[in-house]
């Protein structure tokens, strides 16, 4: 089972289900202190509202815990929340965000590495290398089974490192007709990390001999700048206007080749 | 009593050596250095603010801090309830707090500190050099371009306002028009340039808006530079910093004053001027002289050659006033820039 938590309410891009009433949902704001959140739900689609309030990354977890034949299945769907608007000011702006983690809340953790650039207006970009990071407890997890999707469904599957570390290139696997200005659109790509342990024990009255960790951590991320600006495009325009209007300087000022007076008179001594 | 004659004694030498002193000489300087802080501070950990009333872009890396233009346009991305509320509040004490820099230097933000202006001012220079002459708006064309920066300045307004609320019935303008100055200011491109960064240089095929506006943004820097070679600050005369900062020049500490009674109308100080201001020369009813293309440069006050007739005033302290003995020195001298070739070079 594989949940993926996405933030909007864009019926065209989402796939709605309705929220296991078994399940323990978490916020932390970016102050790492826990946040009420409201449920809403109907027939279709749940849906978790809260208060933003604080400037920076709220954590969302969405946790269910299953035994499904001998294997305990603790399901934990992630997200990071921007909090931020442009017209709030920028006080934070060219502050280093690191990532939180939350080992006293969620067993499997997924982060991404921070670069320095980012701040609060940083957007992952196609044809950039994205580091993630599995954490068990706190800690590295190895071996982690890693696995990237993009919104098309192309996959990618690595294996953490013994630092927890795996590192994926972003893909663009959307494109637009060279006719449709549309090019710069929001994507989503879906990282689940899974980890199977073998321990036994009884969950809800039933057995288990194995618990497996599924960790999904879901971000959306822009097609690369070189894909919709064009540099070549800037000089040309450049270049043309600045021979044009040369020109018609240098042609206007021959026609025009007179000196006007001005309506004031000059003292003699000048 | 002595001693209070020995300080005026002493305040008169400061202030007749400042009245004798080339001014413009020391604005070359001020410009320099104020070019390197502004384009290069932040590389130096120096952090100025968000409500500079300057050119200041944030868009090259090495500024250290924000032009209050592209402020203004991002607090006034509200709907009308949001406008009265906590957000209203903090565009208004942005708007607090560019005044409070505005006032102390008034205009001379864009004779001074302006790195745009500055870089005009050095094209000019080179222009000079090379032996082009320049061009001046006659009269007429004066009148009706100097509006157009306050067309800007309402559009600059209009537009975020615009995408936040309805006027008219009509629908929100779209979101790609945010900050629309800043997609056409010429500061946005040229500025990351002196950082040797060419990332703004790029026409945006994102869609139709974006289109538009980046093509609009490059063919004004292009202009940019035409203008500014063929006419000494070309860019000024449309610039919507002016329209703003003239709207609040009389509240300034910083003030350039005149006393009509003592001018001949001589034309000089319209002839040195670098914007072309006829109303600095005409005008002798009026004590406050600052015009809304006035830049506060004080080119018009050492090329005066009548005594007391252009003061500047900190308040109403004069602390460099035109004098005869003063226009003298700077003008009448060997391997300086005479009033007459000023004027062989206008066209």
């Amino acid at each position: 089972m594989i949940q993926w938590l996405r933030s909007g309410s864009s019926v065209e891009e989402s796939l709605f289900s309705q929220a296991d009433s078994s399940a323990v949902l978490l916020l932390f704001d970016p102050q790492k202190q826990k946040v009420a959140v409201e449920t809403i739900a109907d027939h279709y689609s749940s849906a978790f509202v809260f208060n933003n309030t604080d400037e920076g990354f709220y954590n969302l977890f969405y946790l269910t815990e299953k035994v499904h034949n001998d294997t305990l299945l603790i399901a934990c769907a992630s997200r990071e929340i921007l909090n931020h608007s442009c017209r709030n000011g920028h006080a934070k702006e060219l502050k280093y965000i690191p990532y939180k983690t939350f080992a006293d809340a969620i067993p499997m953790q997924i982060v991404r590495e921070r670069t320095k650039a980012d701040d609060l207006h940083y957007f992952v970009t196609s044809g950039e290398f994205v580091t993630f990071r599995a954490l068990y407890d706190g800690k590295p997890a190895e071996g982690v089974k890693m696995t990237l999707v993009s919104q098309k469904g192309w996959k990618k599957v690595l294996f953490t490192d013994d630092e927890g570390i795996a590192s994926f290139e972003i893909i663009q696997d959307y494109f637009t007709n060279w006719n449709v200005f549309d090019v710069k659109k929001i994507h989503n790509y879906l990282l689940i990390a899974e980890k199977t342990f073998t321990e036994t024990g009884i969950h809800q009255q039933k057995a288990f001999t194995h618990i497996k960790y599924v960790t999904t951590y879901s971000e959306a991320y822009l097609p690369a700048k070189t894909n919709y600006m064009s540099f070549v495009w800037g000089l040309i325009v450049f270049f043309i206007t600045v021979i044009a209007s040369s020109i018609a300087v240098y042609v206007y000022r021959n026609r025009r080749n007179v000196l006007k007076k001005h309506n004031y008179e000059l003292p003699s001594k000048y | 009593m002595y001693s209070r004659n020995i300080t005026m004694n002493y305040l008169q030498n400061i202030k007749h050596k400042a009245d004798r002193a080339n001014v413009s000489r020391l604005r070359f300087w001020i410009q320099l250095f104020t070019f390197l802080l502004i384009v290069y501070g932040g590389y130096f950990f120096i952090h100025i603010g968000s409500q500079v009333p300057t050119f200041a872009c944030p868009y090259n890396q090495g500024s250290p801090g924000t032009c209050y233009l592209i402020a203004m346009q991002h607090g006034l991305h509200l709907t009308w309830s949001e406008l009265v509320s906590y957000r209203g509040l903090a565009f208004f004490t942005g708007f607090l707090t560019f005044i409070g820099f505005f006032i102390v230097f008034n205009k001379a933000w864009c004779g001074f500190i302006c790195p745009l202006g500055t870089l005009q001012d050095w094209i000019t220079k080179l222009r000079y050099k090379i032996g082009i002459r320049f061009s001046r708006y006659d009269s007429a064309s004066f009148q009706k371009l100097k509006k157009i920066k306050y067309v800007i300045l309402v559009l600059l307004i209009a537009i975020p306002l615009g995408m936040s609320n309805s006027f008219f019935g009509l629908a929100p303008i779209n979101h790609d028009m945010q900050s629309p100055f800043c997609q056409v200011c010429p500061g946005r491109t040229i500025l990351p340039l002196a950082s040797a960064d060419t990332s703004q240089i790029f026409i945006d095929f994102t869609n139709k808006t974006t289109l538009v506006m980046s093509t609009l943004g490059i063919l004004i820097t292009a202009l940019f530079f035409v203008g500014a070679f063929a006419k000494k600050r070309f860019f000024c005369f449309f610039c919507p910093m002016s329209a703003l900062q003239f709207l609040f020049s009389r509240i300034g500490i910083l003030r350039l004053t005149k006393n009509g009674s003592n001018c001949t109308r001589c034309g000089n100080c319209n002839r040195v001027c670098d914007v072309g201001i006829i109303g600095i020369a005409e005008d002798i009813t009026s004590k406050y002289i600052v015009k809304d293309d006035c830049m506060m440069c004080f080119k018009c006050v050492e090329a005066c050659p009548e005594d007391n007739c252009l003061d500047v005033r900190v308040f109403n302290a004069k602390i460099f006033s035109s004098t005869q003995e003063g226009f003298f020195k700077r003008y009448i001298q060997p391997n300086e820039l005479s009033l007459k070739n000023e004027k062989n070079d206008e066209r």
